[in-house]
């Protein structure tokens, strides 16, 4: 067969899909259209806030096993008050006064303070 | 029974998206799945595409402004959907050889779903055989008879060029076509 030019060509109708296969095509379509979404089940461990959770109790126990106060026991006495021995880091100037100036308004023969350090969260200062 | 665009604006002026949905499917389907195949070739690729077009055509309804014919946004909307295609498979989708455009055209003789003739098989391989941007014009210019403004809207690029690539593809096309 030979034609002159483009034009003479049909450009409809080249592709007639069968009746059959359109309504296969909407059931698909309609399928994903109108079908309700299929619940879809979610384990607590899948969640994103039960990893959060669970970094979380990690984390702090961690903190608490690991983090221990040092187990060094500062004597504190009239002569040699200052903890010396200690990084500065570890205890607050203001704290050690403090604990000194009770130690002062006491009979007892044993103080014990706790005192607020910076890191970690308590230290012992033993008054024998 | 013959359905309009009218019947289509009416269901979507009162809302009824799913009874305008319907109808749209009705009316469009044959032509969209043509325009798409088209432009991929394969049927199996043409089902694929022609349900997303379908999907974002539902998807989109309650947006369109009435501004234009129902039908040339739904076309529209299939153009993009094929160019999304072409991108996607940029790789994949280069074009046939003239060996594999002879393939095609055996293929498309034997497809139920093919109902032209000898020479829209032809021009169906032919068509095949063009670089990707060729083929793209030549089927919006063609087929969906697109002015070269609107295509530059959907292509970009200039005037110019689209007019350059369309001449280039109906050269090709015509040395295939005509030839014995």
């Amino acid at each position: 067969m030979k034609i002159n030019n483009l034009d003479n060509i049909n450009k409809k109708s080249f592709f007639a899909p069968s009746e059959e296969y359109f309504d296969e095509l909407n059931k698909k379509v309609n399928t994903k259209i109108f079908a309700p979404k299929k619940a879809k089940v979610v384990y607590f461990y899948q969640r994103k806030r039960f990893w959060l959770a669970a970094a979380s109790v990690i984390t702090f126990f961690g903190l608490l096993i690991f983090n221990q106060p040092p187990e060094e026991i500062i004597t504190i006495n009239e002569t040699t008050f200052l903890a010396e021995s200690l990084p500065e880091s570890y205890y607050n100037e203001d704290d050690i006064y403090s604990a000194y100036a009770d130690y002062d308004q006491t009979t007892s023969d044993t103080i014990t303070y706790l005192i607020d350090v910076d890191f970690p969260l308590y230290y012992i200062i033993e008054e024998l | 029974m013959s359905l309009s665009e009218d019947d289509i604006f009416n269901a979507l002026k009162s809302k009824k998206y799913e009874l305008a949905f319907n109808l749209i499917v009705k009316q469009y389907q044959g032509a969209l799945y043509n325009q798409i195949r088209h432009f991929v070739n394969y049927h199996h690729i043409t089902d694929d595409l022609l349900q997303e077009v379908l999907i974002k055509i539902w998807k989109n309804l309650p947006n369109f402004k009435m501004h234009s014919k129902f039908s040339t946004w739904a076309f529209r909307i299939a153009v993009n959907e094929c160019l999304g295609y072409y991108r996607k498979e940029k790789n994949n989708a280069s074009a046939l050889n003239t060996e594999e455009a002879y393939e095609l055209i055996k293929n498309l003789r034997s497809d139920v779903f093919f109902s032209g003739d000898e020479i829209q098989s032809k021009l169906q391989s032919a068509i095949a055989q063009l670089p990707d941007k060729q083929r793209i014009v030549f089927n919006l210019k063609y087929f969906q008879e697109l002015k070269y403004d609107e295509m530059v809207q959907i292509l970009g690029g200039t005037v110019g060029s689209i007019k350059a690539s369309y001449h280039h593809a109906s050269k090709k096309i015509e040395e295939f076509v005509l030839k014995d």
